[in-house]
């Protein structure tokens, strides 16, 4: 499921060979001493500080748990009853909805500018910088610029909107616009950090495989499509798994502009885990919630993998 | 090649080490670490050091006067040692919470009248101790305090606070040039308009420019919960309501709650009413982008501040025609001693909580805050020491006494949210009933534990 | 020439789309500072309002000498400084060994760093407290720099980057007898310079920006960073806008400051590897 081709390649070596494992002195065992070597702080690292809440978060989930009193021991009770909580599945389809409604302009938009950040052109530094600054901007604040722009009388966005002959907008007060006003202001913050991890990855491709290919007399567009984009494929997976997973768990905007609404309109996943959690205070419930949305993200992850390892042949 | 490996790791966990255990480049004074057992000390003072941990919520002109407070008890008490913390207004209820989870909860501790019945049930907060008041019973305890303030923190014939720090009702604040400029007279101070009118002016007072409003007559925030409480109980007060029936299960669809989604739908319809343009509440009211709001004693400083030119008074709070009794709101902050600290600190705490509300003058003069602790300022009772202040306040005070607190409920929050959504999404235009319906499904749902 | 002429036309195009997508960009973040030298009523004025009346910095003023902002600038810097520096010391051996490694266990670590994301923050607050707290570490220093000394997506992103890494190049140098620490420090870790420089700014934004941690681990304004700082603006009975924009530039320009610092060799890159060493 991981891996290299190289990876793959040892494991379809002899068994009498994988048996040895990471004991002996052949190559094969040496390597994978040494990555346990290199990967030694990580196993420290998560293991003593992550190990424990994530255990406690299934933990809890089989219990109801105020927060202050004792649990109570319920067993499956909070999943059968997130099953059949309307807000529970709204809340998960809402996710759904607003977080792909921000990655997938992400994906696009950030690749665009970054293929364009790619090239030598004047100015590019400065330009850099500017489309780099919405995301050194707190998520707080961020919000509350975008609650008094979207102000429909006094926001900038309602006045812009006016002078392009659009009326009657109400915004965030209108289940049908809040949700979008939420993914734009998302996509608005989020692009930055994903177009920079893509240039980082266009400046990793050497020049040599460009040069080639000019030689062979590929034009701009072939390029992109044979040389380009196979090689980002890494970064890609990247920038899809990672996007996702920032995309389930905001809700600070959520929070600040709509609390949830109009209704539930805008009322996320991550929004619900919080408020069962920290206001209702029933922690069980929420860590049920929460072991749905790991799962879910981890689904989704998979099929990423799988997704970009498919059309690898090289 | 092995010992290269060890040396490089060690010496990166060092140095990782080594950078975060050092000194801070701001010199940070040393502070005790919180939840060490108090050790005793030998000092000019042969009594244990008592060390109690103080969290309130950051209103910032109320973090010196308790700085101040402190400072005082501190001198008069040299054993004890008060370690002062707040948290941000909107994120205090969580750090006062995860300080508990995890076994630091403070030892004195601002909360909300609404969170009363959680506490009580997760057994935190710890009754009074009248002797610390100088007083030997309960009773005379109650009786330091205006008449019914303390009901909401009244269980099992005990008191569980030390004392409010901000006592609260609403009333209805106007902007008196929009009312002139509509036709309408000031409002009459001596009897509450009816709702029905109300909502006649809201709807004159609401300006528009093409469809667009300019002013919108009455404005509140629609998305804060223990807002939606605070307005529409005792609007369901009036016409007979109480979300929580006498078996303890609450009931949306009941015939009052119907009857004020109603209204407020039809306020909406007319336009007196508009969440979308809702910013702030005060910098609306106070920049004319609202008429009329509803607010407490604390609205009235800050608007001073934001405009001073603003032409505002203040009516009673409206009142259904056919109401059944003449019903306001009630809501309070207070001072509550943690159930989980030792006797000493217990003791300790709660003559500190005396003296914080001791100080009704500093409370109010630099922070704003009614207090509910009888006492004498400059020869005047309270009530008409704040009233000197500024003379429109005397409407707010005669609300006080039709004042009824929130519905008791340890789901107070969750009941407070599912309230909240049905009344946005009636306002939105869905039909009331179903949405009610919707509500009382979740209600239901939300009291099975 | 009508060739070089539509390449010049193209130039020109590309360099309005570039400033009017600059511009649409920046508007929010424009309105921002615009609003860092308003008085509050500007802010709220019926009349629509871009630019500040005059420059008023009576805000940024207020901000430091009644917010505590030189503290909180000062802990923000050192606290997301420190994690930085650890990212970036282990990430890459970390990812390193997930992406040309294989070891028993390989594959349950790399889902079980992913899924330490994949919860909501609120499900491990606790228990991450707990563990703070039973190492002596509540309002401390390593107590807010320590739990973030590695993130899955500082992991993640160095595993993607090593795995482009030719094999060939490695191989060749382990034949050549290099030590493995040698391979890594001086021909993988050079590979992937400009992803190491992502790493630091992904790091340092994701971390200068945390908030509910620093709350609920601190007590006390002491070790408080910006964001807390930026809370306070939130009050119990009205947003304190015009200060909030003027820390919020206070908070945002430090990065912007490293941004640009980074960036020059950000976008050198790799100039070209020519075959094997």
């Amino acid at each position: 499921m991981f891996g290299t081709p190289q990876e793959q390649n040892l494991r379809h070596q002899s068994f009498h060979q994988r048996r040895r494992g990471i004991l002996g002195n052949t190559l094969e065992a040496r390597k994978k001493r040494l990555g346990l070597v290199f990967a030694l702080p990580a196993f420290l690292f998560f293991g003593a500080f992550y190990l424990y809440p994530l255990f406690q978060t299934f933990y809890v989930s089989l219990f109801s748990w105020g927060l202050l009193d004792d649990p109570k021991f319920l067993g499956m009770t909070n999943y059968s009853r997130l099953f059949t909580d309307k807000e529970f599945i709204n809340s998960v389809w809402v996710s759904f909805l607003y977080s792909f409604g921000v990655v997938i302009p992400i994906w696009f938009i950030a690749l665009g500018l970054a293929l364009i950040f790619n090239r030598t052109f004047p100015g590019r530094q400065a330009y850099l910088t500017v489309y780099y600054i919405p995301a050194v901007i707190s998520l707080t604040v961020w919000s509350l610029i975008w609650l008094l722009m979207y102000n429909p009388t006094f926001g900038i966005f309602s006045v812009a909107a006016r002078a392009l002959g659009i009326t009657g907008l109400r915004m965030l007060d209108d289940p049908s616009t809040a949700m979008p006003a939420m993914i734009i202001l998302s996509i608005w913050k989020g692009t930055p950090v994903y177009m920079v991890i893509f240039i980082a990855g266009l400046r990793a491709i050497p020049n040599d495989y460009y040069e080639a290919a000019q030689i062979d007399g590929a034009n701009a567009a072939q390029c992109l499509l044979y040389i380009t984009l196979p090689l980002l494929r890494p970064v890609f997976l990247y920038v899809m798994v990672i996007s996702i997973i920032e995309a389930f768990k905001v809700f600070t905007p959520m929070y600040i502009l709509t609390n949830g609404g109009p209704g539930s309109a805008t009322r996320v996943l991550s929004m619900f885990i919080f408020q069962n959690g920290f206001q209702y205070l029933k922690m069980g419930y929420a860590s049920a919630a929460s072991v749905i949305f790991l799962l879910i993200l981890l689904a989704l992850a998979i099929i990423q993998f799988r997704l970009l390892r498919f059309q690898q042949n090289d | 090649m092995k010992t290269r490996v060890s040396a490089t790791l060690v010496l990166s966990l060092i140095l990782a080490l080594l950078l975060s255990a050092c000194a801070s480049p701001a010199a940070a004074p040393a502070t005790p670490t919180i939840g060490t057992p108090s050790t005793p000390t030998t000092g000019t003072s042969s009594a244990p050091t008592i060390e109690l941990l103080y969290m309130t919520h950051n209103h910032a002109p109320s973090i010196p006067v308790n700085e101040a407070i402190i400072a005082e008890f501190e001198a008069t008490h040299p054993n004890v040692k008060i370690i002062f913390d707040n948290a941000p207004h909107a994120n205090f209820e969580q750090k006062v919470l995860t300080a508990f989870a995890g076994g630091q909860g403070p030892d004195v501790f601002w909360a909300g009248d609404w969170m009363v019945p959680q506490f009580l049930d997760s057994g935190i907060i710890a009754p009074v101790d009248p002797t610390a008041f100088g007083v030997a019973t309960q009773d005379e305890f109650e009786a330091l305090f205006e008449p019914g303030s303390l009901d909401a923190f009244k269980a099992n014939g005990k008191i569980y606070t030390g004392g409010i720090s901000e006592y609260n009702t609403f009333s209805l604040i106007y902007n008196v040039d929009a009312l002139k400029e509509a036709g309408i007279k000031p409002l009459p101070k001596d009897r509450p308009i009816t709702w029905e009118e109300l909502a006649d002016i809201a709807t004159r007072l609401t300006v528009k420019e093409g469809d667009v409003i300019k002013r919108v007559g009455l404005s509140w925030p629609f998305n804060v919960p223990i807002w939606t409480v605070l307005i529409q109980e005792p609007m369901l007060r009036q016409k007979g309501g109480e979300l929580i029936t006498p078996e303890g299960m609450p009931d949306f669809t009941q015939e009052p709650m119907v009857a004020v989604m109603t209204y407020l739908q039809k306020l909406r319809q007319a336009d007196a009413i508009d969440p979308a343009t809702y910013t702030d509440l005060l910098q609306d009211f106070a920049n004319g982008r609202s008429a009329m709001i509803f607010g407490g004693p604390w609205a009235v400083a800050p608007l001073k501040t934001m405009n001073p030119n603003l032409n505002w008074d203040i009516a009673p709070l409206p009142q259904f025609a056919n109401a059944k009794e003449r019903v306001t709101t009630l809501y309070a902050w207070a001072w509550f001693v943690s159930a989980k600290s030792s006797p000493e600190k217990q003791k300790a705490a709660w003559e500190f909580v005396n003296l914080l509300t001791s100080k009704q003058k500093e409370w109010w003069e630099k922070v704003g805050y009614v207090q509910a602790r009888k006492t004498e300022i400059d020869g005047k009772p309270l009530r008409e020491y704040y009233i000197q202040t500024d003379p429109r306040l005397a409407t707010i005070f005669a609300d006080y006494a039709y004042g009824k607190f929130e519905f008791r409920s340890t789901k107070y929050f969750e009941l407070s949210d599912i309230w909240t959504r049905a009344q946005n999404r009636i306002l939105t235009g869905e039909d009331v009933m179903s949405v009610l319906r919707d509500a009382q499904a979740q209600a239901k749902a939300a009291m099975t534990d | 020439m009508p060739r070089s002429m539509a390449r010049l036309f193209m130039v020109v195009l590309g360099q309005i789309a570039l400033l009017a997508g600059a511009i649409l960009i920046m508007t929010p973040v424009l309105y921002m500072v615009s609003a860092s030298f308003m008085t509050n009523d500007e802010i709220f004025s019926t009349r629509f309002q871009i630019l500040p009346s005059n420059l008023n910095w009576g805000n940024y003023i207020e901000v430091f000498a009644r917010f505590n902002f030189m503290r909180y600038l000062s802990n923000s810097v050192f606290v997301t400084g420190a994690i930085v520096f650890l990212n970036l010391l282990f990430s890459p051996m970390i990812g390193y060994s997930l992406a040309k490694f294989d070891y028993p266990g390989k594959n349950i670590l790399m889902l079980f760093i992913l899924a330490t994301v994949m919860v909501p923050f609120t499900a491990i607050l606790i228990p991450l407290f707990l563990i703070v707290r039973g190492l002596g570490w509540v309002n401390t220093y390593q107590g807010l720099i320590v739990p973030f000394a590695m993130s899955a997506f500082g992991v993640f992103l160095m595993r993607q980057f090593i795995i482009s890494v030719p094999d060939d190049y490695l191989d060749a140098a382990r034949i050549d007898g290099a030590g493995e620490f040698r391979i890594y420090f001086q021909i993988v870790l050079p590979l992937i310079q400009p992803a190491l420089i992502t790493l630091a700014i992904i790091v340092f934004v994701a971390s200068w920006d945390e908030f509910l941690w620093v709350l609920v681990a601190t007590a006390g304004d002491t070790l408080r960073t910006l964001p807390i700082g930026l809370a306070k603006f939130r009050e119990q009975y009205q947003t304190r806008f015009e200060l909030m924009m003027a820390g919020s530039v206070i908070a945002a320009a430090p990065m912007v400051v490293v941004f640009l610092a980074l960036q020059r060799r950000f976008l050198q890159g790799m100039a070209g590897l020519s075959g094997l060493k």
